[in-house]
């Protein structure tokens, strides 16, 4: 447990460190993130997914659910963790008006608490068509940017499913070595949907694998009439790299987590963290 | 074989051949009609012309191309563009291929309004939600309809509307008191499907200084409108005309007007009518719970000689009715309201009825009134009532200013055993003030209230008949006169410390009173009794209450202890002294609140109460309150007391929709006065006689109501059993009366699939008097009725509605009533027309027998006969 809580620890001080521009030196040890922000649209449409995965691909009941936000724009969109999201706004806030010390930062790491899949999916950023994927890692954030996929979607006919009041119709895709499900409301006049996810006549309010691995169910969906930018934190030492490297990179850092923790430099050297146990890694993407 | 597989070659490239020719290709680029720039991520779809089936789509690339390959025979498809902030565009084309470029207009983006269902009751925090379209049935129209059907609420007969068995202390719509005490007029007038949820708040505390620290028991109810029906002004009307058996045209008119907004609430109602329906009955000020109840006063006559029993006889009600009442409620800041109301009434009410009244007189003799006659009420009423409110975290005042005023008469037409013609004339002015101001400063809170009232009653009657005690042919006149001022002040601070309340309260009251009264037929009377009066009497009380209230957790319990002074001033103007008296109170009481867990609560409780008389029991001269019946006080003063102990054990679990409440009470009082009736030649005196008189009251009453969802059916089950032990004093010798009363009501509301819904109501109540005289037997009366309500289709509607009653006139002699009303509706979007029957049998008579344990009544009304009513309702 302890050591558990030492590597939670050490990993949220290392992404405040990966992701800070500016950064408040507070009582007591660590900092918290203060970065600077672009915004890249306004959200228009603001989706609330439930994301459940099964972390282990032999165990149906090793699964983490996270609550996922789809906040659509004019042109950008951006799918991420929601307890992040509105702890980086509290964040920000309180930077703005210098309330920042201990008491909060405790505050932030409580708010962040079971929070899940921390990675942020844009569509259509840094140019159309472009997908932006990041997240961060013991050894350092790291993100790629892709073409947005080609889904070779087919739409079943007849099958519909009432999801959040709206008549769905039902899709099917092949995706990187996985057979998906998808239920879309054509009511919604929407290009989009979790994760990487589109392509087609209408908002995926629901996607499932075959395996039933993989599952994003809207739980939530309303207009934004107010101005809620779509952040991008500038996280300076974040890494370029490619599709491949950074699921390679994903791979190591849920596999060997105490050895990467032990080479970063972040603990003492002297610290018994143990060594490495197996844990199962189970990707969505399989190419 | 060889054939078989060439030809298979052959028929497949045939078929894939026709595919490549039956393919079309629609392309085109799509602009913003303003920029005229290229617009991305265009939703492109192709369907059938019912939209229901995809034949293909496509999304426009940065350069705003779209292209889509379909397949179909079809002559013709649908194109539909559509992206968030534009408009949907749709176009209906020829199954060629071909090029179609469009722009698109810019739209604000908003999300299709969606139906979701939420389950039909539901709980959050302290509320309790309702969810109207899952609850009311096709004929439910009114709110009212379906508040009665609510599992947990229960609407007595007046209107008033009780959660799990206490009165309700707010009627909000949409959070504000539009309405305050006279809920009835919203709650009978709004349209069931303007409603989204009926909400009650649990432990409501209205105000909000007193939030934190004075618990309250009572719960408010609150209509939760649809986002339709709110910021616009909301109008239905009903029109409707017929013909009554016997010659009499009927018309019906209710027009009522709504505008419900955020800052400003308007209610404006319009009726008039003659088809039975008592208007006066919308106007009733109901009994809320916690709040001051304001003093009623009553008539000095009573021009009815027998009571009206059960409401199973409103077909016998005739009458003429027209009402309008204005109400509107200004939210001048986020705490500040100012709400006018007003109201005005001109109801002519008759009923016909026979009475056969045997009144004991001692050994075995009895006196018997036969009597049958047309009471006629004419009601003519209005008031006007202003409230400022200032609800803030800090301060809270409320001021009310009423003033009302009633230009009411009756007239009786009685033949029978003294036949006689009455006239009552009576008045009644009232100006009232209310103030309430609360000041919180730390943990102290410090209020004062005051309330000044002015009542004036000059009333009269006037009596001709050839049978009973007369003046050289002038009829007798009974004039009274009786003024009252009344203030009650109060002065409170409280302290809160931890889980407990500390309360102090200074209360001084006065009372004061001006009584006259003058009949001109003093000659018969005169040897034995006065028939005048003139006195004026005051009653002056000075309170002081100490409170400790401690409230943990599940935990509550309040102790009062007031200590009261009161003198008592009465002077007679024949007398030139004045009297006085002096009285000293000590009345505690104890309340005791423990939830046991989420389902459960229950409260203990213990009152001590002493109450004394009023200006009537100096009146020592003799007044008339009809043609048969006289008071008199005797110069006696009744002090009265009372111990009552009741205990209440509620249970409500929403997510099973299952409620239920028990309440057993006992009180015991006594008092040094008995009420008496002494018969002298034609007529009924009541006078008081000094006498120890003990009432001992038990009551034990349960509801349980259950709503079964799958079965979209509400049911109900109440019962109560009351043992009440009195003295009865006739004729200068006093009996003891035992009476026990239950009463088992059942209640049943289902939806049958789509197209049915049925109600049926079982009430059995039943009387056993016992009495020296003698013992009966349960004295009986069944009421059941049943609806059933059939829609064929969206527009039309079909409803019966029977009721019965059997009623036991003697130990074995029993009448029955049936009558029937049946409704034919054809429904648009925008009116109903609605053809009515009513009592379809013509039944004319209804009787019913009640017995006090020494004298026996008698009564049969007339029953509106056959009639048809063709109205139409509209919706703006």
């Amino acid at each position: 447990m302890l050591r558990l809580f030492i590597i939670g620890f050490a990993f949220l001080l290392w992404t405040s460190e990966a992701s800070k521009a500016q950064t408040l030196t507070i009582t007591g040890s660590g900092t918290i993130p203060i970065g600077e922000q672009d915004t890249l649209d306004y959200t228009q449409l603001y989706v609330l997914y439930k994301q459940t995965v099964q972390t282990d691909s032999t165990n149906a009941k090793k699964r983490k659910t996270s609550e996922m936000v789809l906040q659509i724009g004019r042109k950008i969109s951006k799918y991420s963790n929601r307890k992040r999201l509105l702890s980086d706004s509290i964040n920000h806030a309180h930077a703005i008006d210098g309330k920042v010390d201990m008491q909060e930062t405790q505050n932030s790491l409580a708010r962040m608490k079971g929070a899940g899949d921390l990675s942020e999916t844009f569509k259509n950023h840094p140019s159309a068509g472009k997908i932006l994927h990041r997240e961060g890692f013991i050894n350092g954030a790291l993100f790629y940017e892709e073409e947005i996929p080609k889904f070779g979607w087919k739409i079943a006919a007849t099958e519909t499913l009432n999801i959040l009041g709206y008549s769905c119709a039902k899709a099917t895709v092949s995706f990187r070595g996985r057979l998906y499900t998808a239920w879309f409301a054509a009511d919604v006049a929407v290009n989009n949907g979790p994760w990487k996810f589109e392509g087609l006549p209408g908002l995926i309010l629901k996607i499932e694998d075959s395996k039933k691995q993989f599952c994003f169910e809207a739980i939530a969906i309303y207009p934004v009439s107010w101005k809620q930018p779509i952040t991008y934190d500038i996280r300076k030492k974040e890494i370029k790299t490619t599709r491949e490297k950074f699921n390679i990179a994903k791979k190591r850092n849920k596999e060997e987590a105490i050895t990467l923790l032990k080479n970063s430099g972040k603990i003492p050297s002297d610290t018994n963290l143990g060594t490495d146990k197996k844990r199962l890694y189970n990707p969505i993407e399989l190419f | 074989m060889r054939y078989k597989a060439f030809f298979s070659v052959i028929w497949m490239i045939g078929c894939s051949v026709q595919a490549v020719f039956s393919q079309t290709t629609i392309s085109g680029i799509i602009k913003n009609s303003k920029t005229n720039q290229p617009i991305s991520d265009v939703l492109c779809r192709i369907t059938d012309t019912k939209q229901q089936t995809y034949w293909g789509y496509g999304i426009t690339d940065v350069e705003g191309q779209y292209r889509i390959s379909i397949n179909t025979h079809r002559d013709t498809i649908v194109l539909i563009f559509s992206s968030m902030g534009y408009e949907t565009q749709t176009y209906t084309l020829p199954n060629i291929t071909q090029r179609k470029n469009i722009t698109l207009n810019e739209a604000p983006y908003a999300l299709k309004e969606i139906t979701v269902t939420p389950p039909p009751i539901w709980k959050k925090g302290d509320t309790l939600n309702y969810n109207v379209e899952a609850l009311k049935s096709n004929n439910d129209y009114y709110i009212i309809d379906v508040i009665k059907k609510l599992p947990g609420i229960e609407v007595l007969e007046g209107g008033q509307i009780k959660y799990q068995g206490t009165a309700i202390n707010k009627f909000y719509i949409e959070g504000l008191d539009l309405m305050e005490r006279k809920y009835n007029i919203a709650s009978n007038n709004i349209p069931a499907e303007a409603i989204e949820n009926v909400q009650i708040f649990e432990n409501h505390q209205p105000v909000k200084v007193l939030k934190n620290t004075r618990f309250s028991e009572a719960a408010a109810l609150n209509l939760s409108l649809k986002k339709a029906y709110k910021m616009r002004p909301v109008i239905s009307a009903d029109i409707g005309s017929g013909y009554m058996s016997d010659k009499n045209w009927l018309r019906l008119l209710n027009v009522t007007a709504m505008q419900i907004g955020k800052n400003n609430q308007a209610l404006l109602t319009a009726k008039l009518n003659n088809v039975g329906i008592d208007l006066s009955n919308e106007l009733t000020e109901h009994t809320l719970t916690d709040i001051q109840q304001p003093t009623v006063y009553t008539d000095l006559f009573n021009p009815q000689t027998t009571i009206i029993p059960h409401e199973i006889i409103k077909p016998s009600l005739f009458n003429n009715s027209y009402a309008a009442t204005y109400n509107h409620l200004l939210r001048m800041t986020d705490d500040a309201q100012l709400r006018l109301t007003a109201s005005y009434l001109n109801e002519k009410k008759w009923r016909n009825y026979m009475i056969s009244n045997q009144y004991y007189m001692g050994e075995d003799d009895y006196w018997r009134l036969d009597e049958s006659g047309r009471l006629t009420n004419h009601n003519h009423t209005s008031d006007v009532n202003i409230t400022f409110t200032s609800n803030k975290e800090k301060s809270y005042v409320d001021n009310s200013l009423k003033l009302s005023g009633a230009w009411n008469t009756s007239q009786a037409q009685v033949t029978g055993s003294y036949p006689n013609r009455q006239h009552f004339h009576l008045p009644m002015y009232t100006i009232r003030n209310r103030l309430n101001t609360i000041v919180k400063h730390n943990k102290n809170t410090l209020s004062f209230s005051s309330v000044i009232d002015y009542c004036n009653l000059p009333q009269s009657v006037k009596i001709w008949s050839d049978s009973i005690m007369n003046i050289n042919g002038e009829p007798i006149k009974q004039n009274v006169r009786k003024n009252t001022f009344y203030t009650t002040n109060n002065l409170s601070i409280s302290h809160s410390a931890g889980y407990s309340l500390y309360s102090l309260n200074l209360t001084f009251n006065a009372d004061v009173n001006m009584l006259k009264s003058h009949m001109n037929t003093d000659t018969f009377f005169k040897a034995y009794r006065h028939t005048k009066n003139h006195l004026n009497y005051n009653q002056y009380d000075i309170t002081v209450t100490p409170r400790y209230q401690f409230k943990k957790g599940a935990f509550f319990a309040q102790i009062s202890s007031p200590l009261s002074l009161i003198t008592l001033t009465h002077k007679q103007k024949k007398h030139a002294n004045k009297t006085y008296k002096y009285y000293f109170f000590i009345t505690p009481n104890l309340r005791i609140r423990y939830e046991i867990n989420k389902y459960w609560y229950t409260v203990l409780s213990y009152a001590y109460k002493k109450q004394i008389g009023d200006i009537f029991d100096f009146a020592d001269g003799l007044r008339f309150l009809n043609y048969q019946t006289l008071t008199n006080g005797n110069n006696l003063y009744e002090l009265r007391t009372t111990h009552s102990y009741v205990n209440r054990w509620m249970y409500k679990n929403p997510v099973e929709a299952l409620f239920f409440n028990l309440t057993a009470m006992y009180s015991s009082s006594k008092s040094n006065l008995i009420n008496s009736v002494s018969f002298v030649d034609t007529y009924k005196i009541r006078h008081m006689q000094e006498k120890e008189n003990k009432r001992d009251h038990y009551l034990i009453t349960a509801n349980i109501a259950k709503y079964i969802d799958p079965l979209q059916t509400n049911v109900s089950l109440t019962g109560n059993y009351n043992i009440i032990k009195f003295k009865q004093s006739q004729q200068r010798k006093t009996y003891n009366v035992t009476n026990h009363a239950y009463h088992i009501y059942g209640n049943i509301n289902s939806k049958i699939g789509l197209k049915n819904s049925v109600s049926l109501n079982i009430a059995y109540m039943a009387n056993k008097v016992k009495s020296p005289l003698r013992s009966t037997n349960a004295i009986g009366q069944w009421l059941i009725n049943g609806s059933w309500n059939y829609y064929p289709s969206n527009k039309w509607q079909f409803s019966t509605h029977c009721d019965y009653s059997r009623n036991q006139l003697q130990s074995r002699e029993r009448t029955d009533l049936w009558l029937m009303n049946a409704d034919v509706t054809y429904k648009t979007i925008k009116w109903h027309c609605i053809l009515s029957v009513r009592n379809i049998w013509n039944n004319k008579t209804y009787k019913i027998l009640t017995y006090d344990g020494l004298n026996t009544f008698l009564s049969a009304y007339h029953l509106r006969g056959r009639e048809i009513l063709l109205s139409i309702r509209l919706k703006l």
